[in-house]
């Protein structure tokens, strides 16, 4: 009947499992009060003198004023004898009320002393204010002095213990050292209670964290002692890091196996191709040569997809050094230069700055140079290029007076094998991976690549570089 | 007539290689695997050493190391395109040369003359007997042999040019791109670190006897053996 509910629970952790989150909220909370209560016992017992006595007030002192007029009442007045005034309903009703005598054998109890209490404390020499009394028998209340028959006498209410002793002696704990009770066990325990919780929690977010960086050897320690839900989520963490780099490594096995599966034939097929150039006439040559072209675009396109999914997957180390602008990009320009012309295009270019980056060389300036030919590529007349420098960052500013983009191909430029169908059609070369390499690397040099739309047309490029 | 030993596991690549530069005029042998490369590599005689570095057995790096320690036969070295690691990795163990695949096949030959090239001008001025010397690394040209402070030094043959083209123009700064036309028979490419790794190489072999560090970088532009 109840089969729909196995379903929805997990398949590892029932509740009955000991060690469950269940039981440690349950015996976390339930600790707490214990340790509570013990710190009021144990307080308790470090300070006998306090217990004994304190202030009696309000009600009950009240009630034994009363007792005390009624008292005087009907011995003084009424002439009735002690013993039996002091069990009249009126006054005693259930309560055990005691007159204290100097002389112990002189003292009158309206209840037979059955269980042999001591009672020859409850006699005060000097007078005393009424106080509450605790002995491990019993509590008393007085004295209230009497004067009965011209003697004088100690009026006291007792009150035989039912309770343990121990019980009581917490109810006379000051109010601050109860608060001090309650409050110190009760926050110790929670901190621990909840660090036990948390503690772990925070190793798998860092752990998470890490992986999410791409460091794949992220794993959290499980500690041998936990059985719980958190040690059973951080098993499944493990398992999951452990998955991800194993399939990343596969992907990365696969992609460098692919590369070299396929460069073989592509070697073979150019070295086949050179061959038959050399020995064949000229009238096959035109065929040769465009199966030469072919090949070294799909060479290209080769180098470009590795060099991207290297990029994603951060696992391009960057080798770092001092590379002058200049040697960067006056090689660059002087090519785009000539480019330009041989397509009756202006190649305007403002003077390099002498600026020093660190950055990885080659790989900054197949970057820039993605950007400069992307430009040469779409633009109608001018292309552009210009440099700004501010204290801490380069821009590097390609402009092209092509169609340029939408709005929404704008966004999407940057996307691996993104085209734009119009504009930017398969015959113009190239298959959508220059932008997206390009932002990757400047990515990795922690700079940006910005593209907005050229006025009046075109596409504005720029490349921003923390110096 | 160059000596050629293709070690290689394509054996179509390797089949074509061999007919091409059979038919330049080069001798060809070939190996399939690391092992027998190695065995064919350590026993004869060969003018260049062309090695991949995907091999079976015994993997390209592998077969450097272990043919230098014996033999410095000339070695370009056949790597995938892009593995900047592969290509830095192999000169620093003691490759001449490299050659991303996929490869011209007109570049395949010019290197393989630059660096037999070499070796034929060393066996042209064999007659006269020529010494290059400062004030402790001597080189005698003729029989390729360089020592410092008496020692003798076991170098590459582009080791060697390099410290020639350096030594016979002490003081001077000799441009990288200078040294890689001379070297490697190539102008450098931007960014490419094949004559700083060769640079690097001799001077840790220079630096085990001599405690003069006399070739000097020159930042940007090149390098310098110092006069004194």
């Amino acid at each position: 009947m109840f089969s729909w509910l196995n379903k929805y629970r997990p398949l590892n952790c029932t509740l009955s499992k000991p060690g469950s989150l269940v039981y440690q909220a349950f015996f976390g909370f339930w600790l707490t009060i214990l340790g509570i209560f013990l710190m009021l016992l144990l307080l308790s017992q470090l300070h006998p003198e306090q217990l004994e006595s304190k202030k009696l007030r309000g009600k009950m002192l009240g009630s034994l004023i009363h007792i005390q007029h009624n008292l005087e009442r009907f011995v003084n007045i009424k002439h009735k004898p002690i013993a039996k005034a002091l069990k009249h309903p009126r006054l005693s009703e259930h309560k055990w009320l005691y007159l204290s005598h100097k002389k112990i054998e002189e003292s009158v109890s309206s209840r037979p002393n059955k269980q042999q209490l001591d009672l020859s404390l409850l006699f005060f020499e000097s007078p005393t204010e009424p106080l509450f009394i605790v002995t491990d028998k019993y509590y008393a209340y007085g004295p209230l002095p009497v004067t009965l028959n011209s003697e004088e006498y100690q009026l006291f209410q007792i009150k035989a213990l039912k309770a343990p002793a121990f019980l009581t002696r917490i109810k006379m704990l000051p109010f601050w050292l109860k608060g001090l009770a309650i409050l110190l066990p009760s926050i110790v325990l929670s901190i621990l209670f909840s660090r036990r919780l948390v503690a772990p929690l925070t190793e798998l977010g860092k752990a998470a964290k890490k992986l999410a960086q791409g460091k794949l050897s992220a794993r959290v320690t499980v500690p041998a002692k936990r059985h719980d839900e958190i040690a059973s989520l951080m098993h499944d963490f493990n398992f999951m890091a452990e998955r991800l780099s194993s399939s990343v490594h596969a992907h990365k096995q696969l992609l460098a196996d692919v590369s070299h599966e396929l460069r073989s034939p592509l070697t073979r097929l150019t070295l086949a191709n050179a061959m038959a150039q050399d020995t064949q006439g000229t009238t096959q040559n035109g065929y040769l040569i465009r199966i030469e072209k072919e090949a070294k675009c799909l060479d290209q396109m080769l180098s470009d997809v590795l060099t991207l999914s290297r990029l994603e997957q951060n696992q391009q180390t960057l080798q770092l050094e001092e590379v002058s602008l200049d040697a960067l990009m006056s090689n660059l320009l002087n090519d785009a230069h000539f480019e330009a012309e041989q397509k009756d295009r202006i190649f305007n270019s403002q003077p390099i700055p002498s600026v020093t980056l660190i950055c990885d060389g080659s790989l900054l300036n197949s970057a820039i140079e993605n950007v400069i030919r992307n430009a040469i590529k779409y633009a109608q007349n001018h292309i552009s290029v210009s440099f700004s420098q501010t204290a801490d960052s380069l821009s590097i500013f390609v402009h092209d007076d092509g169609f340029g983009v939408t709005d929404e191909a704008l966004i999407r430029l940057c996307q691996p094998f993104y085209r734009v169908s119009d504009s930017r059609n398969r015959s113009s070369g190239g298959i959508g991976l220059g932008l997206a390499i390009t932002k990757r690397a400047v990515c990795a040099h922690n700079g940006k690549l910005i593209l907005k739309h050229n006025t009046p047309t075109g596409l504005a490029a720029e490349i921003r570089l923390p110096l | 007539m160059s000596k050629l030993l293709l070690i290689e596991d394509d054996r179509a690549l390797s089949d074509l290689l061999s007919e091409y530069l059979t038919s330049q005029g080069c001798d060809v042998e070939q190996a399939f695997d690391g092992l027998s490369g190695l065995r064919q590599a350590t026993s004869n005689n060969y003018d260049v050493i062309l090695l991949d570095v995907m091999l079976p057995h015994l993997d390209g790096f592998e077969v450097l190391k272990k043919i230098r320690l014996s033999h410095l036969t000339p070695i370009i070295m056949l790597t995938a395109k892009g593995d900047d690691f592969d290509r830095i990795f192999g000169l620093e163990l003691g490759a001449d040369d490299y050659l991303p695949k996929p490869f011209n096949h007109r570049e395949l030959l010019a290197r393989i003359h630059a660096i037999s090239r070499r070796i034929e001008f060393v066996k042209q001025t064999e007659q006269h007997d020529q010494l290059l010397s400062s004030s402790h690394v001597t080189l005698n040209i003729a029989a390729r042999k360089a020592a410092v402070n008496n020692h003798l030094l076991v170098l590459t043959g582009t080791e060697f040019s390099i410290l020639q083209k350096l030594m016979s123009n002490i003081g001077d700064v000799v441009n990288k791109d200078a040294l890689s036309q001379h070297v490697l028979g190539r102008r450098l490419a931007p960014f490419d670190r094949s004559i700083d790794m060769h640079v690097s190489n001799l001077r840790k072999k220079i630096a085990k006897y001599s405690d003069i560090q006399c070739i000097q970088t020159i930042r940007g532009s090149g390098y310098v053996f110092l006069a004194e």
